[in-house]
């Protein structure tokens, strides 16, 4: 079930407005059924390893807090981890890793013994994985009590509105949540329905406009010269951007006007003046995720230098292998990790020897720039399909056929242009609103109104999946 | 009073899922609101199947013609079996349309209907394979589906359809086509039917984009199916087609003719109507046309006799399609029938010469 169809507006509608009228001790159930019913309407078998994981995380914390010894707690945390990661693995990886041992025992004229699956990938698994970790972490680390009712729990793994894409949850934000009687809001519904409205403005007007001109060059990039191919993969830039910062906001405005606060996952990231500005405001619940989960634990920055570099780049190879099984993911990961080891560098050069950087307007625009444009370059990775089509795209990009006219055939001026304007207008708006204020009721609705009217008018209603669906 | 309006908004909305959860209810409301001309009827294929996705209003044209009822003096002797999709059950849904028939069983295809049927002996039973090209390789080069569609084990038991109770209530559940239903029942409305055109037009003429499903001609005024040009689908009439590949699907209806020839059926044909860019536009953007069909029908191996309709329609160009629709207009389906008719009405005077 798609943010961007029909059947999800009937299902949020009804779910919505049945969570009103029940009583509050049914509310729980309520939801969890409507989050088995979203997750089972892509593949209904899937739900069966949602369910695997969640009694195996439930009776994990259970027996993570009942238990005071040690080691007896680090078996338990390391089961709950193995199930996990296990089945991350053999749905997501399994498949690589056999494509990669092929390849290797190619050298040997030899072939894997192991056969490929052919199965599809079930929807949002990194997601629902990784919040079910951090669920066991947290209680084995003593920060959060073991929740106790069973359907709490999986409503905490499964909650419809960030089940398939996050933004992933900790259970310190959103479990107490559950237990709360949430009462009925006219300032939530508004703020949430805009937000709602926003996203999908986002997704379909700006996200699959942009799509239509982003896959007609990326299917054939060796029919493309250069030019075109830098402009497009500055449009994918915002593609990817307003797809998933679109999803998130639908997300995060359907729970709100339940009366739930789901945690923000975008900050308006390309006005960032730096790599690590970057990433603590682009999806910003995976990348506190890595952080607490990952690179603390292997020691941060209050380790030597060389170590300390080491583990940014552990915590972004892996965060590159988190998006997909395909090296074109791993370089893109690998290239931000060595990207932010240079910044790193940079930074503690300019602290020993106290050079200083002027911060006016000019040199703000040219930082903005500048990191823009690494991350667009870092974008072409993680749009290929494969790295050969990468390397056709780079040497393209940086040759003379970059002074060549843009082909107007994969876009019309007009359209070139009415995308451009659009990007323009989204990054002024989240520059001076992250949300649109609906305090006065009256430009709530003038403002909601004319949103789903352009939604409807300059949408693209194809069915378009969400980018992050396939992570 | 905000309350009330509440429950009457949910109540609305869980009819509309519910309806929109089952075919059949589905399919029950739009043949009325097909045939309304009211503000409430449906649009969506009253000027065309392109047309009900493109919402250009330059291709809003209601398909005219009449159409003249077979004229033939011949005994009503036949039992005819079709496995068929839409250009036979859209256009000739009864026995009237056909010369000497006395009773049509029409099993479609894209609702992978099976023939389990016994035959009545002292009828002549004829079963015709249709297939449009678009469907012939999807369905015949490796389908399980296409296996089976003969069944020789009758059954009827309760066993069967318990079995097919819980498929409808899982069909329900979880119904992949529930969005195009729910478009049905909550978007299309004649009411609606200017505004759409309005948006349609301003993104064509502003960003020269329609429905991704659609594609125009070189002269922009015909509509084609853009599965039947994107050269990557199996359903395109310019993907290669390898002889091998041939082989396979002559195999595939040899099957079927020789499994339909031992449930009894007397005679058994085989039709493939072409795409529409195959017949008007066969060099569309300089794409090679694969010949699917007549490959086919050319080849040794091949058993079923058939009804040369690439020959037919070829002959009629222009006429045969509609310029908004995926299927022929009724004088295309006019000249196909005709021609199936001097073979059935052929297949009567055989069976009274045996006698």
């Amino acid at each position: 079930m798609l943010y961007n169809s029909l059947q999800f507006l009937l299902f949020y509608i009804i779910i919505t407005l049945l969570y009103w009228y029940i009583p509050n001790k049914n509310r729980w159930l309520l939801l969890l059924l409507a989050s088995c019913y979203f997750y089972m309407s892509f593949v209904p078998a899937y739900i069966l390893i949602l369910g695997f994981t969640i009694c195996i995380d439930y009776c994990a914390g259970i027996f993570l807090e009942k238990t005071t010894n040690h080691a007896a707690k680090k078996t338990l945390l390391i089961i709950s981890l193995i199930a996990n990661i296990g089945v991350l693995v053999f749905f997501k990886y399994f498949n690589f890793l056999n494509h990669n041992l092929d390849n290797l025992l190619g050298y040997t004229a030899h072939h894997t013994p192991f056969p490929f699956l052919t199965m599809l990938l079930p929807i949002g698994l990194s997601f629902h994985t990784f919040q079910a970790m951090s669920y066991t972490i947290e209680v084995y680390r003593g920060n959060y009590k073991a929740e106790k009712h069973f359907g709490i729990y999986a409503l905490y793994v499964m909650f419809y509105p960030q089940l398939v894409a996050g933004p992933i949850e900790r259970p310190q934000n959103i479990l107490w949540q559950f237990h709360k009687e949430q009462q009925y809001s006219f300032e939530n519904l508004k703020s949430g329905l805009m937000q709602m409205a926003f996203g999908l403005f986002k997704k379909v007007v700006i996200a699959d406009r942009i799509a239509q001109i982003v896959d007609k060059v990326y299917a054939d990039p060796r029919s493309e010269n250069g030019s075109t191919l830098l402009i497009v993969t500055i449009l994918y830039s915002f593609q990817i951007y307003c797809d998933f910062s679109g999803y998130s906001d639908i997300g995060i405005g359907a729970a709100r006007t339940m009366g739930y606060k789901l945690v923000n996952n975008f900050n308006v990231p390309y006005l960032s003046k730096s790599l690590s500005e970057f990433w603590s405001k682009w999806h910003m619940s995976l990348s506190t995720w890595f952080r607490d989960y990952l690179y603390f634990p292997l020691g941060g920055s209050r380790v030597p230098i060389p170590r300390k570099y080491l583990n940014l780049m552990i915590v972004f190879l892996i965060s590159g292998l988190w998006h997909g099984a395909n090296w074109t993911f791993v370089i893109w990961g690998a290239l931000h990790g060595a990207l932010l080891i240079i910044e790193h560098l940079k930074n503690d050069c300019f602290k020993k020897y106290t050079f200083g950087t002027r911060n006016n307007r000019i040199t703000s625009i040219l930082h903005i720039s500048g990191i823009f444009f690494l991350v667009t370059f870092t974008w072409i990775f993680f749009r290929s399909p494969n790295l050969h089509i990468a390397k056709i795209i780079l040497q393209k990009i940086f040759s003379f056929s970059i002074l060549a006219q843009f082909n107007y055939s994969v876009a019309t001026l007009p359209l070139l242009i009415f995308s451009f304007a659009l990007i323009i207008s989204l990054m002024i708006k989240e520059y001076y609103f992250l949300v649109i204020p609906t305090k006065n009721t009256k430009s709530f609705y003038i403002t909601f109104i004319l949103l789903l009217v352009s939604v409807y008018i300059f949408g693209v209603f194809n069915n378009t999946q969400f980018i992050y669906f396939q992570f | 009073m905000r309350k009330v309006i509440g429950y009457i908004i949910l109540g609305i909305c869980i009819l509309i899922y519910f309806v929109s959860s089952s075919q059949k209810l589905t399919f029950k409301l739009n043949l009325l609101k097909e045939q309304s001309n009211s503000f409430w009827g449906s649009d969506k294929h009253r000027y065309g199947d392109l047309f009900g996705l493109t919402y250009l209003s330059s291709f809003k044209r209601r398909s005219t013609g009449s159409f003249k009822l077979p004229d033939c003096s011949v005994q009503k002797k036949i039992d005819l079996y079709e496995i068929c999709d839409s250009y036979m059950f859209l256009f000739f849904n009864s026995a009237k349309y056909y010369c000497g028939v006395e009773k049509l069983t029409q099993i479609k295809t894209n609702e992978q209907e099976t023939l389990a049927a016994k035959l009545d002996t002292s009828k002549i039973n004829v079963l015709l394979l249709e297939f449009s090209e678009r469907n012939v390789r999807v369905l015949l080069e490796d389908s399980d589906y296409m296996k089976n569609i003969i069944s020789e084990n009758y059954s009827n038991n309760s066993k069967s359809k318990l079995k097919e109770k819980i498929k409808d209530a899982y069909h329900f559940l979880f119904n992949k086509d529930i969005n195009t239903n729910l478009e049905y029942h909550i978007c299309d409305y004649a009411v609606f039917t200017p505004i759409k055109e309005f948006k349609a037009n301003l993104n064509y003429k502003l960003f020269n984009t329609i429905d991704k499903d659609v594609k125009l001609s070189k002269s922009g005024n015909q509509l084609f199916y853009a599965p039947t040009i994107d050269s990557s689908k199996i359903s395109s009439s310019f993907q290669h087609v390898t002889d091998s590949e041939i082989k396979v699907i002559v195999a595939s209806l040899n099957k079927i003719y020789l499994k339909a020839k031992k449930l009894g059926f007397n005679k058994i044909y085989l039709s493939i109507i072409p795409n529409p860019v195959s017949i008007l536009e066969p060099d569309y953007n300089k794409l090679k046309y694969n010949y699917l069909i007549t490959r086919i029908q050319n080849s040794q191996e091949l058993l079923v006799p058939y009804v040369d309709a690439f020959s037919l329609l070829n002959a009629a160009k222009k006429d045969a399609y509609s310029p908004s629709d995926t299927h022929w207009t009724w004088h295309g389906a006019y000249i196909w029938l005709d021609k199936f008719n001097y073979d059935l009405a052929n297949a009567i005077k055989e069976k009274i010469k045996t006698n």
